[in-house]
């Protein structure tokens, strides 16, 4: 055998690993976008599920945020009845986040129902799942900009380009979300 | 119990309390200090003599011994000098560790307990999985245990080493010198998280050091975190990509980051379920007396910042507030 064709034969096997590689390595960070997606969806889910406790523990006090109550309880069963992959669940989610933020503004005005233990183990079971939420859509989010990332790059964008993948979107915080941030306690 | 640290306050307890004790240690300081100058320059002395002219040693004759017995005996009068003046200085050692740093551990921690002689568990340090290298040897001394915000945590220097061979082939490897922290984590997490201070990518930039740190097995999973310059500094592992970023909030790495610029030193954090570890690397002793110069206001204050630096890592991390406790 020549030496021209041992070369040629050498390059095109290691193109075909390095392909293999680049291939399996696209796969792996598709999969894990769908694993932090799986993971904020069971969080939405515990989310879900906490909603018509704390709509009863809260409804005896507070009765001048009934309306409140009442669309939390609407957005929850728009936001279970809704396709996960939709484009609307994100809106609702937004929404709910916002108004139960506004129910534990509210509770400040009900002394009473502050001490109530049930509510505050509620509460503090809500916290927790909040604090999921938001640490599964910074993984995801993590997840995603790698992804896009080797979309972009060469070589790894001549094979995303071959295996039809595409750009995905990264989960922006809502703007309410945005607002509170509290700078002095940053710096 | 609170930390007290501040300058004023510092500046009185060594006005009225240590510079007292401190006048009072200064002739056995002195005396040490001339012992101490000179066993190091007849030492000098005779390293320079046998290497300029090692027969100079056997030429001499002294009180009719043979050369080889005169200087054997000399050596061995040396040594037993040497052991004296060992001996001397340990107890001076020991009295400025429980006189001075006692006092000043004791002002600035109320309610802490300090052990000269003690350190950090070993199972600690290992648990911490900090260093992947074993050790084989592992001392430590200054041992301070404190409660403060009712978390329970200890420190003290650490150090550790693997040595490897004997004799001509003996070769020793610190593996780390430095403080070692220990803290009781009210928590809950269910897995490790690793923060290390990030070597891969400065040695070989962001993107192939993230791809080595992706690929390293002898670690968890790597956890790649959106703030650029917390990414630039540290390494982040752990077996659950939510949990490390539940602890890692957007504010606490801005937190971490800042403490990390202030105290100077690489730090290295552990949280494992009920655990907070923190190393830091640093080569000066800072509970040792100063036998040259004296011990003067600014290496007490120093001692006062390098125990505020550590503790204060209880307030970066808002341990005591969460509501899991």
């Amino acid at each position: 055998m020549s030496p021209i064709i041992i070369i040629i034969a050498a390059l095109v096997a290691f193109s075909f690993l390095v392909f293999i590689f680049i291939f399996n390595s696209i796969k792996g960070k598709r999969n894990e976008i769908e694993n932090a997606t799986g993971g904020i969806d069971t969080y939405l889910k515990q989310r879900y599920d906490l909603i018509p406790n704390l709509v009863q523990a809260v409804k005896k006090y507070m009765e001048h945020e009934k309306s409140l109550l009442e669309n939390v309880t609407k957005l929850r069963t728009q936001a279970m009845s809704a396709n996960p992959k939709s484009d609307d669940i994100a809106q609702i989610n937004n929404e709910i986040s916002k108004m139960l933020g506004g129910i534990m503004v509210s509770v400040e005005n009900y002394p009473d129902l502050k001490s109530n233990t049930n509510f505050i183990d509620l509460q503090k079971t809500l916290k927790e799942v909040e604090e999921n939420i938001a640490a599964s859509r910074r993984y995801y989010n993590s997840a995603v900009t790698d992804f896009n990332n080797s979309l972009d790059m060469f070589p790894s964008n001549i094979v995303a380009a071959m295996m039809g993948m595409k750009r995905r979107a990264v989960f922006e915080a809502p703007e309410h979300e945005k607002k509170n941030v509290n700078l002095k306690e940053l710096f | 119990v609170s930390i007290n640290y501040d300058k004023n306050f510092i500046k009185k307890l060594f006005r009225t309390k240590l510079k007292k004790k401190l006048a009072a240690m200064e002739s056995e300081r002195k005396a040490l200090k001339n012992k101490g100058g000179v066993f190091a320059l007849t030492a000098i002395c005779a390293l320079i003599m046998a290497i300029v002219n090692p027969n100079l040693f056997f030429s001499l004759n002294f009180a009719n011994l043979d050369p080889q017995d005169f200087f054997v005996l000399i050596g061995l009068i040396w040594v037993a000098l040497f052991i004296y003046f060992m001996v001397q200085y340990n107890k001076y050692r020991k009295k400025f560790k429980h006189q001075i740093i006692k006092e000043v551990i004791q002002a600035v921690l109320p309610g802490s307990t300090y052990t000269p002689d003690g350190y950090v568990p070993r199972s600690d340090y290992q648990k911490s999985s900090f260093f992947l290298t074993s050790e084989n040897r592992f001392g430590g001394e200054d041992l301070i245990t404190h409660q403060y915000k009712g978390i329970n945590y200890q420190f003290s220097e650490l150090t550790t080493k693997k040595v490897t061979g004997s004799g001509k082939n003996k070769s020793t490897k610190i593996i780390f010198r430095g403080i070692f922290l220990t803290c009781e984590l009210p928590y809950k997490i269910k897995y490790r998280t690793l923060i290390l201070p990030d070597l891969g990518e400065k040695m070989f930039g962001r993107m192939i050091g993230k791809f080595f740190q992706s690929k390293n097995i002898t670690r968890d999973e790597l956890v790649k975190l959106e703030d650029v310059d917390f990414e630039k500094n540290f390494v982040v592992y752990s077996k659950d990509q939510i949990e490390a970023r539940k602890i890692l909030t957007p504010r606490m790495m801005a937190k971490i980051l800042d403490y990390d610029k202030k105290t100077n030193h690489t730090i290295h954090l552990c949280f494992e379920p009920g655990k907070l570890y923190m190393a830091i690397p640093m080569r000066k002793n800072y509970f040792e007396p100063n036998l040259t110069s004296g011990i003067k206001y600014k290496d007490i204050r120093d001692v006062c910042d390098i125990i505020h630096t550590i503790t204060s890592i209880i307030d970066v991390l808002e341990i005591e507030n969460t509501p899991e406790k």
